[in-house]
């Protein structure tokens, strides 16, 4: 409390005394204090402009950020489907060149590796974060997706994607920041993960696997919400994506 | 009136300047501006005392910026890093408070 008392008491100068006591004002004293009341005013502005300066500059860099995301992202969706087109062309072309055997040889092939969009019966799952999901907390994470896809190929399902993305032997599943990310392309909640497989096999052996008691302790747990129905027909979009860049054929 | 001069002197240099402050001295610059402002307001009180010295304030306004940098600075030498700076600013912060109080009621007796 001293000390208080002390900052207190001598918050005034000592040294401001009663005007008796005091030497008077020269000519050289009244243009310091000018100086100097220029000076103090001068920091206070030079702070304030250099902070709102500081705002703004962050305020713009922000939104460049922003618009140069959502630019880039069109740009790759357009690319992506311009790809989809020449990927089209490119087989109706090759199966012009080729023999009926090979094409057909060659559009099975491509089926099972996940190049061609596909159709049928199967299952859909719809999985969801927990109602009080925090940051940490009752959030689907990009593990928890990967077991459920690969729980759903365990229990044979022949073609599966999440949001619409076609899941195959080369897809990578990874957590970026607090999305999940498929193919490096973000998803957003709820999930909704198509199987096509065998409709009356599919899920009671999906039961079975890990991923379903791993989805049913995130169930129990975490609060995480998940339910599974049969589809009649299911339509899944070809991988895009899918080409090697390093793999050569080799010998078998 | 000198200190209007001075006040309007300070704001238009401010503004028309626009200096950058070199980033070295970018940690200083805050806790100099406190210790300004308290040189400023005790000044004031002291007018409204009426005991107002030209002198002292012009000596307590450049020691009291340059001591409290130099203790920020000295914060970062010997390592107790913004530590200093917060004594610094809980110390002027009484002050300013303390001599703004007096001033309210130098100037409307409350």
């Amino acid at each position: 409390m001293d000390l208080l008392r002390l900052v207190t008491a001598g918050a005034l100068e000592a040294e401001y005394l009663p005007p008796a006591q005091q030497t008077p004002p020269t000519r050289r004293s009244r243009a310091l204090l000018v100086i100097t009341v220029g000076i103090a005013v001068a920091l206070l502005t030079i702070a304030a402009v250099q902070t709102q300066r500081g705002a703004t500059a962050a305020e713009a860099e922000r939104s460049d950020l922003l618009a140069r995301i959502s630019k880039y992202q069109q740009q790759q969706e357009s690319l992506r489907t311009q790809l989809q087109d020449l990927q089209r062309e490119v087989r109706d072309m090759r199966s012009a060149v080729v023999g009926e055997a090979t094409s057909k040889e060659l559009a099975a092939a491509e089926l099972a590796a996940g190049g061609r969009a596909v159709q049928g019966p199967g299952i859909v799952v719809h999985a969801e974060d927990a109602l009080d999901a925090s940051r940490l907390d009752g959030r689907i994470i990009d593990q928890d997706l990967s077991q459920l896809v690969n729980g759903l190929f365990e229990s044979g399902a022949e073609a599966v994607s999440v949001n619409d993305h076609r899941i195959t032997s080369t897809t990578a599943i990874r957590g970026a920041g607090s999305a999940i990310t498929v193919d490096y392309r973000s998803l957003t909640h709820p999930y909704r993960i198509e199987a096509v497989g065998d409709p009356n096999g599919l899920q009671q052996r999906f039961v079975e696997t890990e991923a379903a008691s791993w989805w049913e302790y995130l169930r129990l747990n975490y609060g995480v919400r998940y339910s599974i129905s049969p589809a009649t027909d299911l339509h899944l979009g070809a991988d895009p994506t899918l080409n090697v860049s390093f793999a050569r054929p080799g010998a078998s | 009136m000198l200190a209007i001069l001075g006040l309007v002197l300070g704001v238009v240099l401010g503004v028309v300047l626009q200096p950058t402050v070199p980033d070295a001295l970018g940690p200083y610059l805050p806790i100099a501006i406190v210790a300004a402002l308290d040189a400023l307001f005790g000044a004031c009180r002291a007018w409204l005392e009426g005991v107002f010295s030209d002198r002292v304030f012009v000596v307590s306004f450049f020691s009291n910026v340059l001591i409290a940098a130099v203790i920020v600075w000295m914060g970062d030498q010997i390592g107790v890093g913004s530590q200093l700076s917060t004594g610094v600013v809980v110390v002027l912060g009484i002050r300013i408070f303390t001599n703004l109080a007096a001033i309210r009621r130098a100037v409307i007796h409350a």
